[in-house]
């Protein structure tokens, strides 16, 4: 199956059984990895967990201490930085301060040979999707963080490669152009069909922009997926952890039932909850129950209706947040749960005062089993 | 800042005395010199008025022909003694600071720098008996090669300070754009590299241009430099004009410095060169 895989076209790039050690350190280990053709990938992970270590093995600015390394089914370990169609944008952009803003973008396709007059409209495209016209003839040290970043993209893509590697881009950007820039990049993603390799440990950014993201930590890959099968389908507790808030209750599966499974939590409590594949009554874990992913009512409202009704306690502390609150609960057996509830309307939050008893009721598919 | 201010070393006792002591010793007898080279009298202690006759004895007098022949010499072995060895120490700093870690890196290191603290007068004789040895002819040629190795130091400091402080994503980026290693040193490293450049040859020029120990005792019979030439001079007696020479030497060398200075600190703008 694998050398199928390698192979395939849709594959831009392949990575089998990498490892990276640097003397006795093991910075990444076990790597594999399939960022099809066209993709916005991203590598979300704390810091120091291996993600830059990955993206410069993919450029080629440090070797693979073992595994094999392909791009669109070609074998490209051996390849010198320069000799593969990947470009990069570095966290510090590394733009050239003695060269104009052209003159950067012009690197990589005076380095190909490019003759001049290409060399001039492809420029000229570059710097008007970029949208610094203006800037041309301006020095690097003569733009703001944000105009550098958008030179920094423009003398990647340039070159129209392959594989754009992306690390930390938008670190150093304040947060509103932070939030600006996430939508200028995927745009240019999406027009250009460029595949993206991203780098963040910024996991909001991850979610919004990525086709598919892989959480790494401690030089493993916890988990692949779609933003939305990493966040409501954690494959295991760091990424349940990492990945939003959540509350993480102990727990022990007391049936299994086609696709989900009845748990008991430490409370006592027996909830309804999604499972991984193939586990057995008796094991033991982890729920993790989103804050967002469950309603609270006062107990005194819910009457007849308590079929609904999953765990009990009291309003423990109220943090107000703008379009939300957030409601500290104590549950039985000294356990401490957080709840979201948006401030709807005035009046949503009827009845919920701090030493008030309530009641809890799950969202489908809100608590999630995960053995470690 | 506070235990700055406390270690403060103005607040010392006769901080001020001792200041103002080693200033005099050090610049009194230059300041002499250079004011006296404007005296109108052969006499080098007593003022005679101000006249400019000793700047035209230097370029006119009986002894211009010397000093012209000696000024040249000086001129064309420092050109040759800067560029030569600049280019040793840019490719010394490259495999220093770039070469990662290697087996007797602290060694080269050690080795690099050891000349400027060997006393000169010990290389003058190790370079004397070494030539004589390998039966190098003394003369404009060996002088020339003596200096090539005595400047490499000084030449590859302020080329070192530089590339430390130049980041490697400058190559790495370069390269990632297709560019060839050599492309990647021609079109980024050395531009970027090049105040810290200029600043180290323009330093190795001025140590070349003004040395006299090693040049003397090398530079066999017949070939002046500036320096020897004055010294051989002011051993018959010091007259005026050499009060003339020493001061254009004094400035020339204070325009180099400085210019070597002033490069090396704000030239470039790679923004994190400073070291
Ligand atoms: N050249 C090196 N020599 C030794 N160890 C290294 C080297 N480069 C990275 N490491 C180590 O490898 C691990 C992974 O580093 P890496 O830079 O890939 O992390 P990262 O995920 O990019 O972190 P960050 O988010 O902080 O940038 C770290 O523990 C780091 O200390
Ligand atoms: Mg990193």
């Amino acid at each position: 199956m694998n050398s199928q895989v390698r192979s395939s076209a849709s594959v831009a790039v392949g990575i089998e059984n990498v490892e990276k050690r640097y003397g006795d350190f093991t910075a990444l280990m076990q790597i594999n990895l399939q960022i099809n053709d066209n993709e916005f990938f991203t590598l979300l992970g704390p810091s120091g967990c291996g993600k830059t270590s990955l993206l410069r093995i993919i450029a080629g600015f440090e070797p693979t201490s073992a595994g094999l390394l392909f791009l669109y089914g070609e074998e490209i370990e051996n390849l010198p930085p320069d000799k593969r169609p990947i470009n990069t944008v570095f966290q510090n952009y590394a733009l050239f301060p003695h060269m104009s803003v052209a003159d950067n973008i012009a690197f990589g396709l005076k380095m190909l040979g490019w003759s001049s007059s290409d060399i001039e409209a492809r420029v000229e495209q570059m710097v008007s999707l970029v949208r610094l016209q203006e800037f041309i003839h301006r020095r690097p040290a003569q733009l703001s963080g944000g105009q550098q970043q958008r030179v920094a993209l423009a003398r990647a893509m340039a070159p129209k490669p392959k594989v754009l590697l992306l690390d930390e881009p938008l670190s150093a950007l304040d947060l509103k152009l932070r939030q600006q820039m996430r939508a200028e990049l995927k745009q240019l993603q999406r027009d250009t069909g460029i595949t993206f390799v991203f780098v963040t440990h910024d996991q909001e950014e991850a979610l919004s922009m990525s086709d598919r993201i892989a959480v790494m930590s401690d030089g493993r890959i916890q988990q692949v997926g779609s933003p939305m099968q990493i966040y409501e389908q954690p494959a295991n507790r760091f990424v349940a952890d990492f990945i939003g808030d959540t509350n993480l209750l102990d727990a022990e599966i007391v049936e299994v039932a086609g696709g989900g499974a009845s748990v008991r939590l430490g409370t006592g409590d027996v909830i309804k909850s999604d499972t991984p594949e193939n586990v057995q009554i008796g094991d033991r874990g982890f729920v993790s129950l989103r804050p967002e992913s469950m309603r609270l009512r006062a107990a005194a409202d819910v009457g007849t209706d308590a079929g609904a009704v999953a765990l009990q306690g009291v309003i423990e502390d109220i943090v107000y947040l703008g379009t939300d609150r957030q409601y500290t609960i104590s549950l039985a057996s000294n356990l401490r749960i957080s709840v979201r509830e948006q401030n709807v309307a005035s009046g949503s939050a009827d009845g919920l005062h701090i030493g008030n008893d309530v009641c809890l009721q799950l969202a489908e598919r809100a608590a999630r089993f995960l053995v470690n | 800042m506070q235990s700055a201010k406390a270690f403060d070393v103005k607040h010392y006792p006769g901080f001020l005395g001792v200041t103002v002591l080693c200033l005099f010793i050090l610049y009194t007898p230059l300041i002499v010199v250079m004011v006296y080279s404007f005296n109108d009298s052969l006499s080098i202690t007593r003022w005679g008025g101000f006249s400019l006759r000793w700047y035209v004895e230097v370029f006119n007098g009986v002894e211009s022909a010397k000093f012209k022949s000696a000024a040249w010499n000086s001129l064309t072995i420092a050109l040759a003694a800067g560029i030569t060895s600049t280019m040793i120490a840019v490719a010394a700093a490259i495999g220093m600071v770039r070469g990662g870690q290697f087996a007797g890196k602290s060694v080269s290191f050690a080795l690099l720098s050891m000349p400027i603290m060997v006393p000169e007068i010990v290389t003058a004789v190790a370079t004397l008996v070494f030539f004589s040895a390998i039966g190098f002819t003394l003369g404009y040629g060996s002088i020339v090669v003596a200096h090539i190795v005595f400047c490499i130091p000084f030449a590859y400091l302020p080329i070192a300070a530089r590339l430390q402080g130049i980041e490697s994503s400058f190559e790495e980026a370069a390269q990632d754009l297709y560019a060839s290693r050599w492309q990647a040193f021609r079109h980024v490293l050395l531009p970027i590299m090049a105040p810290g450049i200029l600043s180290g040859f323009l330093l190795a020029f001025i140590i070349s241009l003004d040395d006299f120990i090693i040049t003397n005792f090398i530079k066999g019979a017949g070939v002046e430099t500036l320096p020897t030439a004055i010294f051989g001079a002011v051993r018959q007696g010091i007259k005026p004009n050499i009060m003339a020479l020493s001061t254009l030497m004094l400035l020339f060398s204070i325009a180099i410095v400085t210019a070597s200075y002033l490069i090396g600190r704000k030239g470039g703008g790679s923004g994190r060169g400073e070291e």
